[in-house]
């Protein structure tokens, strides 16, 4: 094998692709976490800005305009730069998973319902829709390829030199020479993905490790997958050609065509309805609460007769930052029901994709990756979930200083967002369940291709 | 005697286990992609119509209103779809469906579809587009990669030219025969597309679908020429394989992600956050809109000869209003331009990248010609910023004109609305893409024409062995 130019080939490609991804994954951690940088920087800055310009206003310096900061309503909604900041994993180079679509830090304002849409870093669509070269993908696409390369003509290859029967003149059964053919091979793929786990291993801290792990016990059992397949392929019969051709189509059909049929299928059975019925649902109820104002604001008051100042007319006297909160506070009202739906079908889909995926292998080892490295979905939902209860807390801290009108000056008491991590053995855990579907089909193909062995004619 | 070869070519082709596979397949892939595709289309046209309507009327019926009230309830635009773009919906999952146009924001388009998907989105779309960008190539390489070898192999190729048969007969033959049973599989696709084109509608975007035709013909084409001229050349039918494989990967799945990623290293965009508070700054540069509000007011003062401000028969809250808007267009103007500068150099360099991969050339073409690139995109954007302009400068002038006294307030109604045409989106001329995507189109001409002169030399110097 080491003397086929095939096999350099292969090899070189496959650490020049693996080298080429993993800087390119680095790179794309490293630009993410200047965001997060900047993020808490901005919201610091912001802070300060406020801090000075009260002064200002407070000397007498500065005319009080309609941004100021000692207004709570102000400060919160307009001037505040508050972000719920998710950290990194040491892994992110590896997989770059959702991490380009969805935010890093999540901007986040009292007034304002959080939402992943936000704040997302701003990316050319069209690199979107391409994908990024990234070390998951490099596994996920490329290994098949380089596996397939250097197996398709395992057996068919020997026999159409007819240097098989010559073999097997030899003390050998097929299985032994097929395992011993075989057994090379993988010792190069592994010995790739051995070399890839350690030069990442001695880049992410030792926390990180259960991780790391669980992201090679992925990448290994893909690959053995893989074997698996191109061993029950090759030990058919037929010749080289007609074997390549078999594993190309396999290949194509499972990482570049299941997935999206997965993709149609998900759309199809569960669709998610258009987010143009929630602008007009959202229209129509900010033109309800604004029709509804003063009855709002009567029921308001009713409420809250603290709050009610004492002139009276349409508006019952209210200012225009009551007025702003009690329609905000209605129009959120009335498009619960519509964004539940959303948020429903969204996790309905999630549920039916976490089935459908083991459908199609690539699709199986993208989403682990993903979970693997924290660029998944599952992540960025356990994220979502910190921000939404944290925005509660937000609100809870504004909405009394907005309403006592009282000279706001707590710019440095604003509950912060802390993200707690997911414990590693729930993600472990998940994420088996991927690596054990994986290694059964593999199993069961070794299995078929054992078989296929034992019942050949031997030339 | 180069019909007898083709017909033999055809027969023994159609008559292949294989092609009956790989026809079975694609055409099943062809009238999945194209019914799903087309079941959004209706749905997305519907919705998007209705939608547009809705928010024009609730703009005329607002009732009345202080006219600066009325700009900032603004209205939103939808971005409507072109016919074509179910065939390759593009950007689009990575696009925003619509963008509210209000008073001092010019707001980005929100709701990316993406966002409302799962993990399996970003494996993509099974579309028309996929099936004949990746499958079909393959499929050609499957069916042509022993044309020649094969019979080399056989001996058969010997035989044949030592009857006296010329080579380039041979590969005529070969092309015309081949060719004829992949029209076996791309006749009824594209039968099957014309009756859903004319089935959804909307029309108007024929000339778009006949030039997507072309351009998938040439790509197709390409991958044709190169299997026989490989085939030719190729001392095994194997090694004709690998060779073949190896280009169909590396241009299909490579290429794209390796081009997309170093075009994103020499044309870096900016990061998010730092951005949005440098664009945020220069909105609230109180320094910005002042002295274009004293120059503006100076030409006022001389156009009414009067000295005083308040001697002015005009309402200043209207200029102060306008003149904040027109600083505004100018920063964003200056900022989304350095946000998408570098987007469209990346398309750019992704395009000219077809010179190495034609799967480049025609994704760039192909998103095109079905309106669902990022230059169509922006396209919509812009009519949509014009529109908000106009409305201003329509709210704002009639502010301007009406000035009020101590306590008084001045209302809009509907006959100030009406001012306002309504918002219709007008797609770029089949004539702009075209000009887009002119070198991307010459750049596949040219792979083309080189991919055949390889497959004409490769067949005139057929070796028998």
């Amino acid at each position: 094998m080491l003397r086929d130019p095939a096999f350099w080939a292969v090899l070189v490609f496959g650490i020049v692709a693996l080298c080429v991804a993993l800087v390119n994954g680095e790179r794309w951690r490293s630009h993410l976490n200047d965001v997060r940088a900047a993020a808490a920087q901005q919201d610091a800055s912001a802070r300060a800005v406020a801090r000075t310009m009260a002064n200002r206003i407070d000397r007498g310096q500065q005319p009080a305009s309609v941004f100021d900061p000692r207004n709570a309503f102000v400060y919160g909604d307009y001037l505040m730069s508050h972000f719920a900041i998710l950290p990194a994993t040491p892994l992110a180079a590896l997989t770059v998973g959702q991490s380009d679509l969805l935010p890093s830090a999540l901007p986040l304002a009292p007034g304002r319902q959080p939402s992943l849409a936000d704040g997302a870093e701003p990316e050319n669509p069209h690199r979107l829709l391409i994908g990024r070269f990234d070390t998951a993908f490099a596994v996920i696409y490329l290994f098949p390829l380089l596996i397939i390369g250097l197996s398709y003509a395992l057996l068919a290859g020997e026999r159409e030199r007819g240097t098989l029967a010559l073999l097997l003149a030899q003390p050998l059964t097929l299985q032994s020479l097929f395992a011993g053919k075989i057994l090379p091979r993988v010792l190069v793929i592994g010995g790739l993905l051995l070399a890839l786990a350690a030069i990442s291993a001695a880049g992410v801290p030792i926390a990180a490790w259960p991780r790391l792990a669980v992201w090679f016990a992925i990448a290994i059992a893909y690959a053995v997958f893989w074997f698996g397949l191109t061993a029950t392929v090759v030990t058919r019969r037929g010749n080289t050609s007609t074997h390549a051709v078999t594993l190309a189509a396999a290949w194509l059909g499972l990482t570049l065509l299941l997935p999206t049929l997965v993709n149609l299928a998900i759309k199809t059975m569960v669709p998610v309805p258009s987010r143009i019925e929630l602008i007009l649902a959202s229209r129509a109820a900010t033109d309800q609460a604004t029709a509804e104002r003063s009855q709002l604001l009567g029921a308001f008051y009713e409420d809250h007769p603290d709050l009610a100042p004492a002139g009276s007319g349409p508006n019952h006297g209210a200012d225009f930052i009551t007025l702003q909160l009690v329609t905000a506070q209605r129009v959120e009202r009335d498009l619960a029901p519509v964004l539940a739906r959303f948020s429903h079908q969204l996790a309905r889909q999630r549920r039916l994709v976490e089935k459908l995926k083991f459908l199609s292998p690539a699709l199986l080892a993208q989403s682990a990756f993903a979970d693997a490295a924290g660029t998944g979905s599952a992540r960025y939902d356990w994220f979502f979930e910190q921000v939404r209860a944290h925005h509660s807390d937000l609100r809870g801290f504004f909405e009394p200083r907005v309403l006592s009108k009282e000279m706001f000056t707590a710019w440095d008491d604003v509950p912060s967002f802390n993200y707690v991590e997911e414990e590693s053995s729930s993600v472990v855990a998940r994420i088996m369940l991927a690596v054990g579907a994986l290694l059964c089909a593999a199993f069961g193909f070794s299995l078929l291709s054992w078989l296929a062995l034992r019942r050949q004619s031997l030339v | 005697m180069i019909a007898t070869i083709a017909r033999k070519e055809f027969i023994e082709l159609i008559r292949d286990g294989r092609f009956r596979w790989a026809a079975a397949i694609v055409l099943a892939l062809l009238v999945t992609a194209l019914l799903a595709g087309a079941y959004y289309q209706r749905d997305l046209v519907k919705q998007q119509r209705a939608a547009q309507a809705a928010e024009q009327a609730r703009w005329y019926d607002q009732g009345s209103k202080n006219p600066h009230s009325a700009a900032h309830y603004g209205l939103y635009a939808f971005k409507p779809r072109l016919a074509p773009a179910f065939l390759d919906p593009g950007v689009e999952p990575y696009t925003g469906i619509a963008v509210w146009l209000e008073a001092h924001k010019q707001n980005e388009t929100i709701f990316r579809p993406s966002e409302d998907a799962t993990v399996a989105q970003r494996f993509g779309d099974m579309t028309v587009a996929l099936v004949l960008q990746t499958v079909v190539p393959l499929v050609i390489i499957m069916l042509g990669f022993n044309t020649f070898a094969g019979e080399r192999e056989r001996g058969t190729l010997r035989q044949l030219l030592s009857v006296g048969l010329r080579a380039r007969d041979l590969a005529t033959g070969k092309l015309l025969g081949s060719a004829a049973a992949l029209a076996l599989i791309a006749g009824p696709a594209i039968l099957l597309g014309a009756t859903t084109i004319a089935l959804i509608g909307p029309a108007g975007g024929e000339l778009r679908f006949m030039l997507l035709a072309v351009a998938y013909l040439l790509y197709l084409g390409i991958f044709l020429f190169l299997t026989l001229a490989v085939s030719a050349r190729s001392s095994s039918s194997r090694l004709a394989l690998v060779v073949l494989l190896a280009f169909w990967a590396v241009n299909c799945l490579l290429a794209p992600r390796i081009m997309s990623d170093f075009a994103a290293e020499l044309h870096p965009l900016p990061e998010g956050v730092a951005f949005k508070a440098r664009l945020q700054a220069a909105l609230h540069d109180p320094a910005g809109p002042s002295i274009m509000m004293r120059d503006r007011t100076a030409e006022l003062l001389h156009r009414y000869r009067v000295t005083r401000e308040q001697d002015l028969p005009l309402n200043l809250a209207g200029l102060s209003l306008q003149v904040g808007e027109d600083y505004g267009y100018e920063v964003f103007g200056k900022f989304y331009n350095e946000l998408y500068a570098p987007m469209e150099a990346q398309v750019g360099l992704l395009q000219r990248a077809a010179a190495l991969f034609p799967q480049l050339g025609i994704q760039a073409i192909s998103m095109g010609l079905a309106g669902t690139d990022l230059a169509q995109h922006r396209d919509f954007t812009r009519a949509a910023e014009e529109h908000r302009r106009a409305e201003l400068k329509v709210i704002n002038d009639d502010i301007l004109e009406h000035p009020v006294k101590a306590g008084d307030m001045h209302f809009g109604d509907h006959d100030l609305w009406a001012k306002v045409p309504a918002f219709r989106y007008q797609a770029p001329a089949v004539g702009w893409v075209l000009s887009n995507h002119a070198l991307t189109f010459v750049l596949l001409v040219l792979w083309f024409g080189l991919a055949a002169c390889f497959a004409w030399t490769g067949a005139a110097r057929l070796r028998p062995l």
